[in-house]
């Protein structure tokens, strides 16, 4: 039943020819296809990655960005206060001194003021008394009175002549 | 030597007994003696003269001490 | 009936005879060889069906060898492989009207162990050297040589029994069939070859793999 003749020469031969036909136009290609698709995911997988980090990158560095230009922010807006404050105290201040000074003129001038009229009043009332001292005396006046004036008066002047005189002719004589 | 003419205005006519004195005094002045007393009326001198002698002028008007008296009391 | 054990002489080659078990495997080649070409003509990046089929394949086989010694898929593959795909095809080439199944020809089935047989010690020469090898031989002692010897021959007659017996028995039934109801070739007995076909070459090639595993495997000690 079972027999065994000279073609399994020729089957061997057959089974080994199928192997590397096999190899040669099966195993071969498919191995390099599987090869080159496991490379080409892995290519891929590592441009992900790298692609992956560069972007994880670029995030920390805009939130570092944002991070320092918020800092920025803060210290310009503190920076603006502070200028603020001081402009602010500055104007005030400067407000307060025109302000006294506007004051002070007011001051002074009102004092003029007040002094000028207290100084046109005294005058009007000195003319005023004037006048009334002169009519009273206008009125009072006689030849006695006038006479002892004359007398008095007259006699005190011409002794200071005769002195201022004397001492003319002093000089002039020597 | 001419004579003098000595300018004297009162507010009031001098009288005779006025002129003596004026006349009197002006003669220790000038010593010649030898002048003549213009005399005028000015009612605003109030009370005493005023003499021009040469070329001063003597003011012994009342009218000029109530000046000074007004001008010290307007000066302070 | 006769027919079934001694197949036909077509002629002489060589003074070989080229009988119709060996026109059959030439044909099954043949098929093999072109559908082969015809898929890997062009490997796409992205596969198309027939080369998603062909990969998986592959695939499947490299994962059975490295299952059973990590590392040597790629060595074992064309073997292996090429003995899972003839063995499969070949086991039902008898549904193709005219043609033998190889492997319930005796001469096939044993032509197949012996490939093995001999593949065998050169996998186990060419991964771990001549004496690295025979030393198996001869361990734990020298007294084992003629048992490893024997062990080795009749595993291989085996190997070939197991599947000669099996694909023989299953094409007499279906040759009982053909002769009961020529005209009417029953569909489940066709389903039960193919079955018995797969099965026969997955036992063929894992009893392969095992045999190279053992060969090439590094003692230690």
């Amino acid at each position: 039943m079972i027999r065994v003749d000279r073609s399994i020469v020729l089957q061997v031969v057959n089974f080994v020819a199928l192997v590397f036909l096999l190899f040669r136009f099966l195993f071969k290609p498919v191995v390099k296809a599987l090869d080159r698709r496991s490379q080409l995911i892995k290519g891929e997988l590592q441009k992900i990655a790298e692609e992956k980090e560069t972007l994880e990158k670029m995030k920390q560095s805009l939130l570092e960005e944002k991070k320092n230009l918020k800092e920025e922010y803060v210290r310009t807006i503190d920076q603006a206060r502070l200028e603020a404050a001081k402009i602010k105290e500055e104007i005030v201040r400067e407000a307060f001194e025109e302000g006294e000074k506007i004051r002070k003129e007011y001051e002074k001038r009102a004092k003029k003021e007040v002094e000028k009229l207290f100084s046109t009043m005294k005058e009007e009332m000195v003319n005023v008394a004037e006048e009334v001292i002169k009519k009273f005396l206008q009125s009072q006046i006689t030849p006695e009175i006038q006479t002892q004036i004359i007398a008095n008066m007259f006699e005190e002047a011409m002794k200071q002549l005769e002195a201022v005189m004397e001492v003319g002719h002093g000089q002039r004589n020597d | 030597m001419d004579r003098e003419t000595i300018r004297v205005v009162s507010p009031l006519p001098l009288t005779e007994e006025q002129r003596d004195i004026i006349r009197e005094k002006l003669s220790r002045v000038v010593k010649t003696g030898l002048f003549s007393i213009e005399e005028e009326v000015d009612p605003s001198l109030i009370g005493g003269i005023v003499v021009f002698f040469r070329d001063m002028i003597i003011d012994c008007s009342v009218k000029t001490q109530l000046q000074r008296m007004k001008e010290a009391i307007l000066r302070d | 009936m006769e027919e079934l054990f001694n197949p036909q002489v077509f002629f002489y080659f060589l003074g070989l005879p080229v009988t119709k078990t060996v026109v059959s495997t030439w044909i099954v080649m043949a098929f093999l060889v072109i559908l082969s070409w015809f898929i890997t003509r062009r490997m796409n990046p992205v596969p198309t069906r027939l080369q998603n089929i062909v990969e998986l394949f592959v695939e499947a086989i490299i994962n059975l060898i490295e299952g059973m010694s990590p590392g040597n898929g790629r060595k074992f593959l064309p073997l292996v492989g090429s003995l899972a795909l003839f063995i499969g095809t070949a086991s039902i080439a008898h549904l193709v009207p005219g043609l033998k199944a190889p492997t319930s020809d005796f001469n096939t089935a044993f032509a197949l162990a012996l490939v093995v047989f001999f593949a065998v010690p050169f996998y186990g020469i060419a991964m771990r050297g001549v004496r690295g090898y025979f030393r198996e031989y001869v361990s734990p002692s020298p007294i084992l040589l003629p048992f490893h010897i024997i062990s080795e021959i009749t595993r291989t007659f085996s190997l070939a029994l197991r599947l000669f017996g099996n694909i023989l028995g299953e094409e007499i039934i279906i040759g009982i069939f053909f002769l009961l109801s020529p005209l009417f070739v029953p569909i489940p007995m066709m389903l039960f070859s193919v079955f018995t076909g797969v099965i026969q070459a997955y036992i063929f090639t894992i009893l392969t793999v095992v045999y190279i595993s053992a060969a090439v495997e590094v003692h230690e000690g």
